[in-house]
């Protein structure tokens, strides 16, 4: 399938990431001594970005190298190493043009303003992802599965309500937002009640259809069995809906967290990713701007992770 | 040279307008602080007048979006902007080589607005009240008059527990006001009708000016970036960036001299220019009306200081001088801005002064 | 990030579904296909009963809202509360009356450059635009995942991560350096919904291209079949389905993506310039007008590559 060789050449790779990792620090460092005047035109256009571009050439294939075999660093490995790498670059071609800070902040800056703002951005984590969006995820999947389990009980809700559920998953939020938080207020509420509904809808199409996926031959078995309705429900219905209520929950935890933050946008009482992204970028304060947006991806990339983790836990069969 | 330019300008304006069609047109970009509205009434004078035409200028008046006019003008995606001169110097202070060319508005139209009944009689009186202020660069009058009391805002990422509560909302005081803040921002020539309209007649209302607070803070300018202004052939026009700039200037203060003197016939001309968003609000949502108020209210703002001189467009270096240590002493700049931040050939050379 | 972390993006190989199927959604295995009576009925009777609680529920939130105005003395032209309810001029649920108005003067002349219809029709040119050029780059990026695994190590998971980044809070930023590069107008929103549209498309296409089983891979080996020829005529027809599946999921996502864009770019049409200019201009009942607009325009989307996919595969020889 894959076009490389299988030999695994560590040490080559190595080198190469170590060669293109420390070239690229070193030049960051170089430019950081000399005190450049802010200016958006290349002041050796092209020099240093064929410099920049050598390394990472260099650097690509080390990760190229390195991802040989099936081995713990094969996997691992390149993935860091491309981030790290890219991340490095960025600094330098950034320092190299005298990018000034109001357009775009070089990585050192962002890692100063993460700690800088340390105890606010924190505060705004938890607005955002505690308050907002992980109350409305919660409230939105259990409305979700209320309904989907009385929608299976009452064909003719399904049949009434799931084709709205249907076309209402696809209304973009954000012509969503300024309504609800005129009518709700500025406050938390409204992020969670705008989080709650778009994790609602998949959630309860996933779990109708989840609901429904029990095999007809499970169903006559509990029903030769004499099992209640109870029974069938708890041993055949739920088992196989979860897989698929997993499903929507995985999609919707990220995208809760960004929801909250794209309705902060929309009005806030001050607190907030979403309200300290768009204070700072009136601030030019790109830096802090992208200082919380690394804190709202690390968030995301966790609930992501934790979702799946509980999903494994929960369903121990599947992979 | 100059005199020439002019000269056949002017006579092309007066006499020959088959003939500028046929010359060639130098396109400018100019990026408005807001959508289209009397607030810019100067400008939609200048273009419908002619009056850019005039100077070999095919103007394009683009409306904002939620980014800064800094961010648009710095980047290039528009030559000149008009903002407000916080805005102006905190970029600079970024590393944004921004230009002050001209001062349109002479006086600060930003105010606070309470209600008589809610007891707010000073300043003083604004702790742990809350307060709501727009986003995007248009909260720092609020921030510079709260500081100059000692209050702190939730605005300020370095501050843990301040004592005012900040309110961001987008723009239109109906969404807070009066239930959700105790004061809201409001310029005089647009929010302060806009509430109004939402039952609360200025007798109800108590209006914090920031400019009798001291806080003066100039607002709309014409500014560009360092680029356009060192530029020796813009746009391919033959002319140096500070000539194009020059005359931008002269044009956009002939259209403002215009339309202060003829408000009704600005008015006109500004109003098939607007989407929605020359409408009022509530009870006052004519947008006729609401055009008329402003046009009034804006004139006041440009009739001030160095207008009043004979100097209009010009940036007074006194008032530059207090807006600075302002800012300074309520922490929004570390440091004088460069010399660099204000150009004042430009001006200079559009009025011959 | 851990072992398990990075091994469990693998796309689909070897498991035939793989775990990134979290991020977008399978093709629906539809179980069942029963016929059914038709969902008319039902439907008419939740719309019914919809309207029918709308009507005590827009007034109580609108009393509350005009006896707090009346409270702090404003005039509002009414005397009681309850009167106040139904002609409040920033309502908070707009009464049908005024919905009504609102909708008439938004889409009397609908073609005009301040009417919704227009508007909408625009931001639809600049998604679809966007969601084509998320099926090239995600064709493209399919294609080098399942090809080189080590291009798959070094980009995948923060091909992942990148979903769990709020891009709309990017999108600003994005815009300006579009513009610093002369792009302006249409393009840079048709860019961001296509930045925000191609991983879905991506995941779905990798996972698409390695659909086929090796029981059809041998076959055409048999058939001496070259690398290009498997490509063609085996691995891209059977990723059609799943290339539909996640542009559905995608489409939304891009509509929200060039809405945002419209409002936070310099725009001169659109339902973004439209929310923006009223959510400025205190137009209450236009916002609600403008969001039902949204949402029929998200629908109308997915329905249209719903049609789309229905002409595709009909075409297909195998189901």
């Amino acid at each position: 399938m894959s076009l490389e060789r299988p030999v695994p050449r560590l040490a080559g790779a190595w080198g190469a990431l170590g060669l293109s990792g420390l070239g690229l620090a070193g030049l960051s460092l170089l430019l950081a001594r000399q005190e450049a005047p802010a200016q958006l035109g290349p002041a050796q256009p092209g020099l240093w970005l064929v410099g920049i571009t050598a390394l990472l050439l260099l650097g690509a294939v080390g990760i190229r190298q390195s991802a040989q075999g099936e081995g713990h660093p094969a996997r691992t490995v390149p993935a860091a190493a491309t981030l790290i790498l890219l991340v490095l670059a960025a600094e330098a071609a950034l320092r190299a043009y005298a990018v000034p800070t109001g357009l775009i902040p070089t990585p050192s800056k962002v890692l100063e303003a993460l700690w800088a703002a340390r105890t606010v951005l924190w505060r705004d984590a938890l607005t955002t992802f505690v308050y907002e969006a992980l109350l409305g995820f919660v409230i939105g999947t259990l409305l979700g599965l209320g309904l989907a389990l009385l929608s299976v009980r009452l064909r003719f809700l399904e049949r009434g309500l799931l084709p709205y559920a249907a076309l209402l998953s696809s209304v973009p939020i954000v012509a969503l937002a300024p309504v609800v938080i005129k009518a709700v207020g500025l406050g938390v509420a409204s992020k969670t009640i705008i989080v709650a509904v778009t994790v609602l809808f998949p959630v309860l199409i996933n779990a109708v259809r989840g609901l429904h996926s029990a095999q007809s031959m499970h169903l006559d078995l509990m029903h030769s069995y004499a099992a209640s309705a109870a029974q069938t429900f708890r041993d055949v219905r739920w088992p196989s809906a979860l897989p698929f209520v997993f499903t929507a929950l995985r999609v919707a935890a990220p995208l809760s967290l960004i929801n909250a933050i794209v309705a902060e946008f929309f009005g806030t009482e001050g607190r907030g990713l979403g309200f300290r992204i768009q204070i700072e970028v009136g601030k030019f304060g790109l830096d802090v701007v992208w200082a919380a947006i690394v804190v709202a991806s690390v968030l995301g990339i966790s609930f992501y992770l934790v979702i799946s983790l509980i999903e494994r836990r929960i369903l121990p069969g599947r992979r | 040279m100059r005199k020439f330019a002019l000269l056949s300008a002017l006579l092309a304006a007066a006499a020959l307008p088959t003939v500028q069609a046929q010359t060639k047109l130098t396109p400018i970009r100019l990026q408005l602080k807001w959508f289209p509205q009397a607030q810019f009434a100067g400008f939609f004078v200048a273009q419908a007048k002619g009056y850019f035409k005039a100077e070999g200028l095919d103007v394009t008046l683009l409306p904002i979006g939620d980014q800064s006019p800094i961010q648009t003008v710095a980047t290039g995606a528009a030559d000149f902007g008009t903002t407000w001169i916080t805005d102006l110097l905190t970029a600079r202070q970024q590393g944004l080589p921004v230009v002050h060319i001209a001062q349109i508005f002479q006086k600060s139209g930003f105010t606070l607005v309470s209600l008589k009944a809610s007891n707010i009689a000073k300043p003083a009186d604004f702790k742990g009240k809350r307060v709501g202020v727009w986003p995007s660069g248009n909260e720092y009058p609020a921030i510079a008059l709260l500081k100059k009391y000692n209050l702190t805002t939730s605005l300020d990422s370095t501050v843990a527990s301040p004592s005012v509560q900040a309110v961001t909302y987008p723009f239109d005081p109906s969404i807070v006001f009066p239930d959700k803040v105790d004061l809201v921002s409001a310029m005089t020539y647009n929010e302060v009708d806009q509430i109004a309209g939402l039952g609360y007649s200025l007798d109800k209302l108590r209006i914090f000016r920031a400019s009798d607070y001291g806080i003066n803070l100039l607002e709309d300018l014409m500014f560009t970036s360092q680029k356009t202004l060192d530029d020796k052939d813009f746009k391919g026009s033959g002319l140096s960036g500070k000539e194009i700039a020059a005359r931008l200037v002269r044009a956009s203060l002939k259209g403002w001299n215009y339309a202060v003197k003829n408000q009704a016939e600005a008015v006109n001309i500004v109003l098939p220019l607007c989407g929605n968003t020359c409408k009022g609000s509530g009870t006052r949502a004519d947008a006729k009306a609401h055009q008329t108020w402003q046009m009034a209210e804006v004139a006041k703002l440009y009739n001030a200081g160095a207008t009043l001189q004979g100097k209009a467009g010009y940036l007074d270096p006194a008032a530059y001088k207090s807006n600075v240590a302002l800012l300074k002493g309520v922490g929004l700049l570390k440091a004088d801005p460069a010399a660099g931040a204000v150009d004042y050939s430009v001006w200079e050379a559009a009025t011959k002064k | 990030m851990s072992e398990g972390g990075s091994g469990k993006w693998v796309v689909g190989s070897g498991n035939g579904q793989g775990r990134v199927q979290g991020m977008t959604t399978l093709p629906a295995s539809t179980p069942r296909r029963v016929r059914r009576p038709s969902n008319l009925l039902p439907m008419l009777a939740v719309a019914v009963f919809a309207a029918l609680i709308y009507w005590p529920v827009m007034l109580f939130a609108n009393q509350g809202a005009a006896q707090k105005a009346l409270d702090s003395g404003a005039d509002l032209g009414c005397k009681t509360a309850l009167a106040c309810a139904t002609q409040l001029r920033n309502p908070v649920i707009p009464a049908p009356g005024q919905f009504w108005v609102g909708m008439r003067s938004l889409s009397a002349q609908p073609f005009s450059a301040t009417a919704a219809p227009y508007n909408a029709l625009v931001t639809g040119g600049e998604t679809l635009l966007g969601l084509g050029l998320a099926v090239v780059v995600g064709l493209a990026l399919a294609t080098l995942l399942v090809r080189s695994r080590s291009f798959e190590r070094a980009t995948l998971p923060w091909l992942v991560a990148s979903q769990t980044v709020p891009v709309v809070a990017l999108a600003p930023m994005l815009a300006v350096l579009l513009g610093q590069a002369g792009v302006q107008g249409f393009l840079p929103k048709a860019l961001i919904a296509a930045y925000i549209a191609f991983f879905p498309v991506t995941i779905g296409m990798a996972q698409g291209l390695r659909s086929p089983d090796p029981l059809q891979r041998d076959l055409m080996q048999t058939y001496r079949a070259s690398g290009p020829q498997t490509f063609l005529l085996l691995q891209l027809p059977a990723s059609l389905p799943y290339l539909f599946t996640s542009l559905k999921v995608a489409a939304t996502a891009a509509l929200v993506g060039s809405i945002v864009a419209e409002i936070s770019t310099i725009s001169f049409s659109g339902l973004g310039k439209m929310l923006a200019e009223n959510s400025r201009a205190s137009d209450t009942v236009a916002l609600w007008v403008i969001m039902v607009y949204g949402a029929a325009l998200g629908i109308a989307l997915v329905a249209l590559i719903g049609l789309l996919e229905r002409a595709v595969t009909r075409w297909r020889p195998v189901a």
